[in-house]
């Protein structure tokens, strides 16, 4: 078996615990904004435990991230993170944050929370003229100082950093600034257009992704203590000889994943409902109602994507699908079919690789 | 958003409806070109 350990160690959990937000991103895909809906703490509590029993039962530990929304707009933020880390079926714990809400009272009440392992800080942009455009006026600096507030304090940051066409050059600064600031990690992901506009072409993506793989063993072999992350689809096409058994790759040159989508992780809305991936708006269950394991185990739709033999396009007949299986997500907002292919996939098929 | 539906218990497996990891170890079955078979949860995230 050449399965990553983590893989089958792991159940992934992204929960958006509110929709509740102060910023209004230009990308964001959030249609709404209210509480209307939401789980009360109460409820919130019956459905953790739901989810919690099921990953004993399969002898797994969970691996949750907390967001929204804006997760620290939350009345009971800290109660919500305490239940994830206080849980023995729970390993670690992330919080993805537009970082503003972010002092050094919120710093010392979530050194409390041991299974905390890192803050993911959403940043656009390497200067406000770009990242404010993107989410709003002032929030650049505002991000900017829960960055080195969290990294005075020895929490460890990472960095989300949304490729759309208004930033996309901004690529090499973004990476420049990660390395300044002492920042662990950064992940660069494709936008996923609502519409026509913010789609780019396959060119445009290779050009990109070249450069930050590029740019990324450069600052390896430098030295540079920053992780480009690139386990996800599409990337395994600019080396795919990294992603061999036996290559022992470094995780700062190492590329190319399946997306975890109906393999190793949901994503929960803040009413319970089930996601495959918060990028993909088709609801899988409702975890109020049904149970994880009717979810995971009986869903039509986690079905198909599972089967990377139903894929379409290019992705149906390409070498590399089990280490990529492009987005789903991507397929999903460009054609309406999340089992079409990847539409940013640049590679030209072989001659034998037929449909 | 659209609906969602379930598949009756009757069309699937005993370890389609027990095993959580099936479908990562059905790929790994069929791996031909020894790819190391890992997802993206292992970085984060699609937010």
């Amino acid at each position: 078996m050449v399965i990553n350990s983590d893989v089958l160690g792991d159940f992934y959990v992204q929960w958006h615990i509110t929709n509740k937000c102060n910023l209004r991103c230009k990308h964001c895909y959030q249609e709404d904004y209210t509480t209307d809906n939401e789980l009360s703490f109460e409820e919130f509590k019956i459905v953790f435990n739901k989810v919690s029993t099921t990953l004993h039962k399969w002898n797994k530990l969970g691996d949750f991230s907390i967001t929204g929304g804006e997760p620290f707009l939350h009345p009971q933020i800290f109660e919500v993170l305490n239940i994830v880390n206080s849980s023995e079926d729970v390993s670690r714990l992330d919080i993805l944050t537009n970082g503003i809400f972010i002092t050094q009272e919120i710093i010392d009440r979530l050194k409390q929370f041991n299974k905390l392992r890192y803050i993911q800080i959403s940043l656009d942009g390497s200067c406000p003229q770009v990242h404010d455009e993107i989410r709003g006026l002032g929030s650049f600096y505002k991000a900017l100082h829960a960055i080195r507030l969290l990294i005075e304090n020895n929490v460890e940051v990472r960095v989300m950093f949304t490729l759309q066409h208004f930033n996309m050059f901004d690529v090499p600064s973004i990476i420049d600034l990660c390395i300044k600031e002492h920042i662990s990690g950064i992940t660069i992901e494709r936008i996923i257009p609502n519409g026509d506009k913010d789609r780019f072409s396959p060119e445009a993506i290779h050009m990109i992704f070249k450069y930050i793989s590029d740019r990324s063993d450069e600052e390896y072999a430098k030295g540079t203590a920053l992780k480009i992350l690139k386990y996800r689809p599409l990337w395994i096409n600019i080396d795919p000889c990294r992603a061999k058994i036996g290559m022992n790759t470094p995780i700062h040159k190492d590329l190319g994943g399946l997306c975890s989508a109906g393999l190793d992780g949901i994503c929960i809305l803040p009413n319970a409902d089930v996601l495959a991936c918060r990028r993909l708006p088709i609801p899988i269950g409702n975890l109020q109602v049904d149970t994880l394991e009717k979810i995971w185990f009986q869903s039509k739709f986690l079905w198909d994507i599972r089967d990377k033999t139903y894929l379409k396009g290019k992705c149906h007949s390409c070498e590399y699908s089990l280490r990529c299986g492009g987005c789903r997500s991507m397929a999903y907002a460009y054609t309406g079919d999340y089992l079409e292919e990847d539409p940013h996939c640049w590679k030209e098929l072989n001659s034998n690789n037929t449909k | 958003m659209l609906e969602y539906s379930f598949i009756p218990v009757e069309d699937l497996s005993l370890e389609q409806l027990s095993d959580p990891d099936y479908a990562i170890k059905q790929i790994d079955k069929i791996n031909i070109n020894n790819f190391e078979i890992t997802v993206c949860s292992k970085c984060h995230h699609c937010r």
